[in-house]
């Protein structure tokens, strides 16, 4: 039994750009389930990113609904969001966006912090976070001590802070190069199927396509077709939430 | 902790439970201050400069009304001495022991004036030798007055001997200090209100010792007053602005981790605390030597026996309080203004 964690409905988002209309997702279905690792590609402006904005709650879609983990995200309070964004879902980005004046472990650690954890605890859990991403020896580097391949690992690292069930990587290959980027998609591909959790991530990166359980092709803000890289799925559904 | 969010079967549940500790916001303000201490000290500095120019003003104006208040406090302890004193000798007799005090200087002067007169006609009676009547008029009424000189002498005697002699002496001469420091709290009343002002204040009238804040104000100190608050204002609205606006992206970042508006307020209100008072302190610092010195410039050391020490603090407490309140309010509006973003749009507004 697979269970929906991401479903979207009819999706549309329109951009005011003073007098002009720009369609940026012209209705998105989308269903993806626990444990999967989804890819989605197309060329620059074909609406991936403002997919990712919608799925991630980090911005609303003007006509739709978002559903994550059966719950539609437009309902939510702030309070809820909030707690969704610390606990649900891991964002990484194209830019790392690693907090710059914050150690790595501090940057792991922030998300634990709010989610309650005392500082020994996720001092704790933080080091072996870092550690299962290869930088166990480098926690109290700052950002710009870090090569753009180990602040992506930070950010990694702190995508995984509370145990999410989703992960969502908006071009997490897209500022490495070719060997880096490699390293960082063997390691979402690594915590996909030792942790479960699923990936959601905008690429156009051809690697990607080896990994991924499915791709889904966008084009002009629509879903152009959805293929299939692999027939043998992954039975990961009665985990369900579960942590380490 | 974890397991109890995810309640057992239902991984669905969306709690509540997002927390941001205060000894916890505490570190992260301070540290984040820490780490870029040199961009932080730009933004204090800012805040310092605001400050020093707002308590320079203000000190400032609590010197002058002070130096005001004192000298014409000193006149009237003097006038206060004098009546205790005629008590003591009798009313009567010291009154008149002062209009004879009175007379003798007025006397002094008018022989003072006629010599000089004297000695320009004596040179002009070597020209024109009929002018030997006006010559003569004259030595005539200066032996008149030093005749009534020594009459007046001879009257303050009686008078002493009535009273004491040493009583009367020191009426005297305490009517004579009184005297010397009227003419100096004229001087400087003149001096200050030269100095820019345009108080309408006759002498011994109103102008209160500073003890209520704005008491003795006048419409320039509210001029001055007002555009040092602008002045400040503006700066520290303007420091402020620039750290915040330029950490959008560390804000929409935060919210993507999962905090709260409120996390990121409380952040920032912390910062701009620590930033706020500490830039007030240094602020204050400056303000108070610069108003001392000018001080000192403008009416000489004399007139730091009148030094407003209780002013001064009224004046650097309520900077502190300005300086402070105002760095605060000044980051939390754009701090507020960007933690209800959508998350989106702040990691978008530094590009």
């Amino acid at each position: 039994m697979k269970q929906s964690i991401v479903r979207t409905r009819g999706v549309t988002k329109i951009y005011k750009m003073g007098d002009i209309e720009v369609h940026a997702l012209r209705g998105i279905d989308l269903e993806v389930t626990t444990g999967e690792y989804v890819s989605i590609m197309g060329p620059s402006g074909s609406g991936k990113s403002t997919i990712f904005n919608m799925i991630g709650a980090l911005d609303k879609p003007t006509v739709g609904k978002v559903y994550i983990e059966e719950v539609d995200v437009a309902q939510l309070d702030a309070y809820e969001l909030a707690w969704l964004r610390c606990r649900k879902i891991g964002y990484i980005f194209q830019t790392f966006n690693i907090i710059p004046v914050m150690t790595a472990l501090e940057n792991v650690t922030l998300p634990m912090t709010f989610a309650g954890l005392t500082t020994d605890e996720s001092r704790d859990k933080g080091a072996v976070l870092l550690e299962l991403v290869g930088l166990g020896d480098r926690l109290d580097h700052k950002p710009f001590e870090l090569s753009g391949g180990q602040q992506q690992r930070v950010a990694v690292a702190r995508a995984l802070a509370n145990d999410p069930t989703l992960i969502l990587a908006d071009e997490p290959t897209g500022n490495l190069d070719l060997a880096t980027g490699r390293e960082i998609i063997d390691l979402l591909k690594k915590l996909n199927e030792e942790r479960g959790v699923t990936v959601i991530s905008n690429t156009h990166d051809h690697k990607m396509v080896s990994v991924s359980d499915r791709i889904v092709r966008i084009q002009d803000g629509q879903i152009e077709r959805i293929e299939d890289t692999s027939d043998l799925n992954i039975t990961l559904g009665s985990i369900d939430g579960e942590t380490e | 902790m974890v397991d109890e969010m995810f309640d057992g079967e239902s991984g669905q549940k969306i709690g509540k439970q997002i927390v941001l500790p205060m000894r916890k916001a505490i570190e992260i303000s301070f540290k984040s201050l820490k780490i870029r201490f040199w961009r932080s000290m730009i933004t204090v500095s800012s805040i310092i400069l605001a400050i020093a120019f707002l308590s320079q003003i203000l000190i400032g104006s609590s010197i002058i009304r002070s130096l005001k208040g004192g000298s014409k406090r000193s006149v009237e302890a003097r006038v206060a001495a004098m009546k205790a004193m005629k008590a003591a000798i009798g009313v009567d007799d010291s009154e008149e022991l002062i209009a004879l005090n009175r007379d003798l200087r007025n006397l002094d002067a008018r022989i003072e004036v006629l010599k000089e007169e004297l000695s320009e006609a004596a040179q002009t009676e070597v020209e024109e030798p009929e002018g030997d009547e006006t010559g003569k008029t004259g030595s005539d009424a200066l032996a008149a007055l030093e005749r009534r000189v020594i009459d007046l002498h001879a009257q303050i005697k009686a008078v002493e001997d009535k009273i004491g002699a040493e009583a009367g002496a020191e009426l005297i001469a305490s009517n004579n200090l009184l005297i010397e420091e009227r003419n100096r709290h004229d001087v400087l009343k003149m001096a200050l209100e030269g100095g820019g002002g345009e108080s309408k204040e006759a002498v011994g009238s109103a102008s209160d010792a500073p003890q209520g804040f704005f008491a003795g104000f006048e419409a320039r100190d509210y001029w001055l007053v007002s555009i040092a608050l602008i002045v400040c204002f503006v700066g520290i609205v303007n420091a402020m602005l620039m750290s915040v606006t330029e950490r959008f992206r560390e804000i929409g970042t935060m919210k993507c981790l999962g905090a709260l508006d409120s996390f990121i307020v409380k952040l920032f209100v912390l910062e701009s605390m620590f930033q706020g008072s500490l830039g007030t302190f240094m602020g204050i610092i400056l303000g108070v030597v610069l108003s001392i010195l000018r001080a000192w410039w403008l009416y000489g050391s004399d007139n730091f026996r009148f030094f407003p020490w209780s002013g001064m603090l009224a004046c650097m407490a309520l900077s502190q309080a300005v300086g402070t309140l105002l760095t605060i309010v000044a980051a939390t509006f754009p701090a507020r203004a960007a933690a209800r973003m959508q998350p989106v749009d702040a990691l978008r507004a530094e590009q």
